[in-house]
């Protein structure tokens, strides 16, 4: 609601945070939501409505789904075109894949059910991390009336969520499909991780060393503990991974999977990290003042 | 800036073109209240035919959770939209929609949960008379709140003209 003596910027910048603050919901949700599903594939295997593990997913999806349509409705009538059509596009897939899941609590036992909701679950969860990143930092950006061009820490943010969504996908393959393509998905899973491993250092050393946009040469400390906490998930994700390659243990996989998630929301909190930080402007200010 | 009301009506500060896309949700959400309308009454009368079980993986109960999903994406939407926008009746009219479908949908889990037919229990038919009943309440309550929308529409569209 607005207040009797706000102004309309204030107004316009009011809805901009909601909106960042529905975003931060709509990635939690997603990050519970694959939690609980990757716990449920590995854990569970008398799959029924009334199990609670299938409950928790089934609320949290739903959550996701719904978080989804909002941030893009809202969006389209703020006239942030992009992430209106990335996330309309996104929840009518996540809206498919749930009705999937509902096809496969019919019929647990069918290899085919099975693969094709775990692979369409997936695929939204890998559409949602990058898009839920982008929508993350295209609105702080306009909230801060920043329209300049990505700084590299930002389009670092972008190529690991991309990573790290192909490492999700190429992870699910291997359970899921045929022993022809398992050699394919397993030097995927493996080569794109790499990659986000990569990425995620670059976050972080380019972040350390002041390079994030509207900073100028300003530390932005949230931004350097969230990527290296990124870091040290991704690599204990990567750990987990190597341990169940050599022991075949499948609680492994579970870890490496709740661990992974980790990453995804590690980098979302580091992205938006100067949108929580006004003060960072007029820091770089003081420092400009007080220079003779 | 004084809130943006004009002799006790609600016009928000969400903008002509923006309360005409919401318009557009609202009568969306209606078609998929009818869908749902439609698709609950084909389980229970050709179905169920009142005495046999459904399960979660019918084709008909898929479409009628779908639509269930739906609706209330969309009515949230409309919620969420009226809180931001500083359409105080819409909003709450919505939030007693939302707060009426979650409570029909556990309804609706009650009445898949314990058997899923008319003679499954007494559980079963309290489920199934819960969901019906609120599903009435969410769309008559979802009603309103379009008429709010559609008065701002009018209220603004007027302003426009003159």
């Amino acid at each position: 609601m607005k207040g009797p003596l706000e102004t309309m910027d204030e107004v316009k910048a009011r809805q901009g945070k909601w909106l960042a603050y529905l975003i931060y919901f709509q990635a939690a949700f997603l990050a519970i939501t694959y939690a609980e599903g990757m716990w449920a594939a590995l854990t569970v295997h008398n799959f029924s409505v009334t199990l609670p593990d299938v409950i928790e997913h089934g609320v949290a999806s739903a959550g996701f789904a719904v978080t989804t349509g909002v941030v893009g409705f809202v969006a389209a009538l703020r006239g942030h075109r992009g992430v209106a059509i990335c996330n309309l596009v996104l929840f009518v897939i996540t809206v498919i894949a749930g009705s999937t899941g509902f096809a496969f609590l019919s019929n647990t036992s069918d290899p085919g059910q099975i693969a094709q909701t775990n692979l369409s679950m997936i695929a939204t969860v890998a559409l949602g991390m990058p898009i839920t990143g982008f929508s993350l930092i295209k609105i702080s950006r306009a909230s801060r009336g920043d329209s300049g061009s990505l700084s590299p820490v930002t389009i670092m943010i972008y190529l690991a969520l991309g990573a790290l969504a192909l490492t999700v996908v190429a992870g699910a393959a291997m359970l899921s499909t045929s022993p022809s393509w398992y050699a394919f998905a397993v030097s995927a899973h493996v080569g794109v991780a790499a990659l986000l491993v990569a990425l995620v250092l670059g976050v972080l050393v380019t972040s350390a060393m002041g390079a994030f946009e509207g900073a100028g040469s300003v530390w932005e400390p949230q931004t350097v503990a969230y990527s290296l906490l990124s870091l040290g998930a991704a690599t204990i994700a990567g750990a987990d991974g190597v341990v169940f390659m050599t022991s075949g243990d499948l609680s492994y996989v579970e870890v490496m999977a709740e661990v992974g998630v980790l990453v995804y929301v590690f980098l979302m909190i580091a992205s938006a990290g100067p949108f929580h930080r006004k003060s960072v402007g007029i820091r770089s200010e003081k420092i400009t003042r007080a220079a003779p | 800036m004084k809130p943006a009301s004009l002799e006790g009506e609600e016009i928000g500060n969400l903008g002509l073109s923006g309360l005409r896309l919401t318009l557009k949700l609202c009568y969306v959400n209606f078609v998929v209240y009818l869908a749902i309308y439609v698709t609950g009454m084909y389980l229970n009368i050709f179905v169920t035919s009142g005495v046999n079980t459904v399960s979660i993986g019918d084709p008909s109960n898929i479409v009628h959770m779908v639509g269930a999903t739906l609706n209330f994406a969309f009515t949230f939407i409309v919620m969420v939209v009226g809180f931001i926008f500083g359409m105080r009746k819409v909003a709450l009219f919505s939030l007693g929609a939302v707060a009426s479908l979650v409570v029909a949908t556990v309804g609706g889990l009650l009445f898949l949960a314990t058997g899923g037919g008319r003679q499954s229990g007494g559980l079963t038919l309290v489920g199934g008379w819960i969901m019906s009943l609120l599903f009435m309440l969410a769309l008559f309550l979802s009603y309103y709140s379009t008429l709010k929308v559609m008065r701002a529409v009018r209220i603004l569209e007027s302003g426009v003209a003159s």
